[in-house]
C-alpha cells in the first residue's frame, strides 16, 4: 500500500533504542532532574508501540504478551506496595522511608529516602508501561 | 537547584513571555480549525497537535514534568489508540448539524467564555510570589525538602515521599484501568 514503507521502517528501527535507552536514563535519574516512573513508563510503552506499528502485533505479542503485561503490572504494584510494608519491620508508619535506614547497613535516614523513592519509581515505571502497551494492544484491530 | 535545564531561566523574563503568547495564539488557532473539522482523522491529528503547542507552552512556564507527560501519553500514545479506533469504526464524516442547534451551543459558549472571564479577574498574577497558594504549602515543600528527603527534584520528593499514599492509589487505579479495558474489550476476538 504504502510506496516508501522501507524508508520509514528503517528510520523507525534506528529511533526505538534510543527511545528506550531515553526511559531508562529518565527512569534512573528520576530524582535529580526532572521526570520519573509515570513519565519513563510512557516513553517506554511508546517505543514497544513504534516497534508494533513497523513490525505488526504479530511479533509484538511473541515478546508483549497479554498475560505477560498484565503479571508486569500486578507485579510493579506488587513492588511498590512491598517497599512500604519494611516500615512495619521497625515499628514505623506504613511508606515511611526513613526507618529504611535501621536496617543495618543503611545508616543515613537521607540515603534510606533515596533507596524507598528509587524502588517505588521502579514499580510505577513498571506498571505504567505494561498497562500502556496493553490498553494499545486490545484497541489494536488484526 | 540550577542543575535543571529550564527554558525560563535561560531566556530573558520579556522574550519568555512574548514567546508564551505566540505559543497560545497558536493554541487558539488550532482550537478553531478542530471546531470546523469535519472529519474524525484530521480532529485526532489536530488534537495531537494541540497537545504538541501545549507541551511547549508547559515549557515555557517551566514545567518540564508536565510537558514530557503531555508530549509522550497526549500527543504519541492516545493519538495511536484512536487512530486504530478510526480504522475500527470508519473514517466517516460528521452529520451536518440544524441551525438552530448551531445558534443555541454558539450562544452557551458565549456565556461560558463571559463567565469564565468573569472568573478569572479573581486570580493572582501569573508567577507572583506574594499570592496564598506560595506562601504556605509550597514555602515548606522548598524549604525542607533538602533536610527531610535529601533529593534535587522537588516535584519526585512530593509525589514519592510526601504524598506516598497518594501516588500508590494512583499506580493501583491505572492496573485496574488496564483490566477493566481487558476484561471489556479482549472478548471480541473469540
Amino acid at each position: 500500500m504504502l510506496k516508501y514503507f522501507s524508508i520509514l521502517k528503517i528510520v523507525v528501527s534506528f529511533i526505538i533504542p534510543y527511545l528506550i535507552l531515553y526511559a531508562i536514563y529518565i527512569q534512573l535519574n528520576g530524582e535529580v532532574s526532572p521526570g520519573g516512573g509515570f513519565q519513563a513508563g510512557v516513553i517506554f510503552a511508546s517505543g514497544i508501540i513504534a516497534f508494533d506499528l513497523i513490525n505488526g502485533t504479530k511479533k509484538t505479542c511473541e515478546f508483549f504478551s497479554q498475560k505477560a503485561l498484565i503479571i508486569c503490572g500486578i507485579f510493579g504494584v506488587l513492588i511498590y506496595a512491598s517497599t512500604g510494608l519494611v516500615s512495619f519491620l521497625f515499628d514505623d508508619n506504613y511508606l515511611n522511608y526513613n526507618s529504611i535506614a535501621k536496617i543495618p547497613w543503611v545508616n543515613n535516614p537521607l540515603t534510606g529516602q533515596h533507596i524507598g523513592i528509587f524502588f517505588i519509581e521502579i514499580g510505577v515505571g513498571l506498571t505504567v508501561s505494561s498497562i500502556m502497551c496493553l490498553i494499545y494492544l486490545v484497541l489494536k484491530e488484526d | 537547584m540550577s542543575a535543571f535545564f529550564s527554558i525560563p531561566s535561560i531566556l530573558d523574563p520579556e522574550l519568555n513571555l512574548i514567546l508564551l503568547i505566540i505559543t497560545s495564539l497558536l493554541l487558539i488557532g488550532v482550537c478553531f480549525r478542530l471546531i470546523v473539522s469535519k472529519n474524525l482523522t484530521e480532529s485526532i491529528l489536530l488534537m495531537s497537535a494541540f497537545s504538541l503547542i501545549i507541551a511547549i507552552c508547559y515549557l515555557f512556564m517551566d514545567a518540564p514534568d508536565v510537558a514530557m507527560t503531555e508530549t509522550a501519553l497526549g500527543a504519541c500514545l492516545s493519538t495511536c489508540v484512536l487512530l486504530n479506533l478510526v480504522k475500527i469504526i470508519g473514517n466517516e464524516n460528521y452529520k451536518s448539524v440544524s441551525k438552530t442547534r448551531f445558534l443555541f451551543a454558539v450562544i452557551l459558549c458565549m456565556i461560558l467564555l463571559l463567565l469564565l472571564t468573569m472568573a478569572s479577574l479573581d486570580l493572582p498574577l501569573y508567577g507572583h510570589p506574594d499570592t496564598e497558594v506560595q506562601l504556605h504549602l509550597t514555602k515548606y515543600y522548598i524549604e525542607n525538602t533538602k533536610n527531610d528527603v535529601g533529593i534535587p527534584s522537588i516535584v519526585a520528593a512530593i509525589l514519592a515521599s510526601y504524598r506516598g499514599y497518594d501516588t500508590l492509589g494512583e499506580t493501583s487505579v491505572i492496573l485496574i484501568a488496564g483490566i477493566a479495558v481487558v476484561l471489556i474489550l479482549a472478548r471480541r476476538r473469540e
